[in-house]
């Protein structure tokens, strides 16, 4: 073999390996180590729907996936994952959850409340799906077992980094709407169950008393310029 | 004394409405010598054992707590789960006996329970009753008091009796809780309506049906001359005592859970 005949091109050398992905059963070819939101917006797909902060926070970009030769189901958020070859995917535009309306004023925070706004709690079969399905890696069964004893501290705890990306729900045999119970826990919890933060009660007392209203006017009537000054040499975390 | 240890099973009624039972019971056990470990992570055992054969996703939740209580048997050096809960006995030995009978279905449970260990069906499934039967002379010396002025009629509720396969004593005359009152000095009567149901789940849908079924065992206790109705269920308490209530100040009886009784005669 002559060298003359391995000289490879800067262009080919640069080429990104492509993997083929199934975007609701049709097939594209996308480059290797996109994540799934990029590899759809390489393959042409605008985003519309299933798509929100980009950063894995907000829970908007839910995906199910199917791999070769694979009988799970496997679940992913579309900004945080990347394409693997052969996925069969689809991301969810929409998990259908209606809240049930309350005045967290008038609760009474006990675990007769959460069933009574969401007897379907009672329905939990303890099969574990919901854990299986978290794509933050949340007991999310615990959680519901623990509301279901009475334990809603320890229900707030366990859902704290809750996206509500809905999956779970999705994936529910019992048909449970996780998030917007977890979210009413949290509340329960934040109003009635949590120490008061005393700095908190101090900050509104001040606030009431008017202790900020001069420097507030005075910040109203400013001009542009003087308001970018200001902005500009603010003092973000004072030290005392 | 040589103490025996036992994995607990709360079960979701004791933790929410039967706190006392739990205290006091755990309280007793302890005075026996028995060391009682609760299972750190467990789930509602489902409540009713479902009588379908093929609904095998109903006992998931059983034996979901049967697999934590293996993990947790090697780590204590002891296979017994002990329940205070009728409900709960019934339901958690059932699904190990089911298990036993039809090793196809643990396959096929273990198959889809994927995140967990198999298990091995080595849990011993047992109710407070029995531990009591079991330590009968040492409850007897721990007696300080002679619990006077007591008249109790003991009373068994459904769950621990039935099925045959998982009952302890006679279904249809249950002595055991009688004898551990009797060995404690405490006046026990003849009560015909010992297992009785008390109207159970249909407290939630119709109170009218339990205020018949628990109206007649009030009555048959008062009538045989009983002051205390002993109970070991959550459900049955929660029955006779608000259809005591709705009776007024007819009836001059008192619920109470046999653990609490028990623990006037032993002492603080």
């Amino acid at each position: 073999m002559s060298v003359a005949s391995v000289t490879v091109s800067r262009r080919e050398i640069l080429k990104p390996k492509m993997v083929k992905i199934y975007v609701m059963g049709r097939e594209y070819l996308v480059p290797e180590g996109l994540t799934i939101h990029k590899a759809l917006e390489y393959a042409g797909f605008r985003l519309i729907r299933g798509v929100g902060c980009r950063g894995g926070f907000c829970g908007a970009c839910a995906t199910l996936y199917r791999k070769p030769g694979e009988y799970k189901l496997r679940i992913a958020l579309a900004c945080q994952n990347v394409v693997e070859d052969g996925m069969y995917l689809v991301v969810l535009p929409y998990t259908p959850i209606p809240r049930v309306k309350y005045k967290l004023e008038s609760l009474k925070p006990d675990v007769g409340l959460v069933l009574k706004l969401y007897p379907e709690i009672a329905r939990c079969v303890a099969c574990n799906t919901c854990t299986k399905a978290c794509p933050q890696g949340l007991q999310v069964m615990d959680a519901i077992q623990a509301i279901k004893r009475g334990d809603l501290a320890k229900a707030a705890d366990l859902t704290f980094d809750c996206i509500a990306c809905g999956i779970c729900s999705m994936r529910c045999p019992a048909e449970i709407r996780h998030a917007n119970i977890f979210h009413l826990v949290r509340r329960i919890y934040g109003k009635y169950m949590s120490p008061k933060p005393r700095h908190l009660e101090d900050r509104i007392k001040e606030i009431e008393q008017g202790k900020y209203r001069e420097e507030l006017e005075k910040l109203k009537q400013a001009s542009v310029d003087e308001l970018k000054k200001l902005y500009a040499s603010r003092v973000i975390e004072p030290e005392e | 004394m040589i103490n025996v240890k036992m994995l607990y099973y709360p079960g979701c009624s004791v933790k929410r409405n039967a706190l006392e039972y739990e205290k006091k019971t755990l309280e007793i056990l302890s005075k026996i010598g028995i060391e009682v470990y609760e299972l750190d992570n467990w789930y509602c055992c489902g409540a009713f054992y479902s009588l379908a054969k093929d609904d095998l996703m109903k006992h998931i939740g059983g034996l979901r707590t049967l697999i934590k209580a293996q993990v947790q048997a090697r780590k204590h050096g002891t296979n017994k789960l002990l329940t205070l809960c009728p409900m709960c006995y019934n339901v958690l030995k059932r699904v190990n006996h089911m298990l036993r009978e039809n090793p196809e279905n643990l396959d096929t449970l273990a198959l889809f329970m994927d995140e967990e260990e198999k298990y091995t069906i080595g849990i011993e499934v047992l109710h407070l009753l029995e531990v009591l039967r079991d330590n009968i002379d040492k409850l007897k010396r721990l007696v300080v008091t002679e619990v006077k002025d007591v008249v109790v009629a003991p009373y068994y509720g459904c769950t621990v009796l039935r099925p045959r396969e998982i009952a302890f004593d006679n279904a249809e005359n249950p002595e055991v809780m009688d004898n551990i009152l009797r060995a404690l000095k405490i006046e026990v009567i003849e009560f015909p309506f010992k297992t009785e149901c008390c109207g159970a789940y249909q407290s939630v849908f119709n109170r009218k049906i339990v205020f018949e079924k628990s109206g007649e065992i009030l009555e048959e206790a008062a009538v045989r001359g009983a002051n205390i109705i002993t109970v070991i269920c959550p459900l049955c308490k929660y029955n006779l005592e608000t259809t005591l209530l709705s009776l007024g100040k007819k009836l001059r009886i008192e619920i109470v859970y046999l653990t609490d009784l028990l623990s006037r005669a032993t002492g603080p």
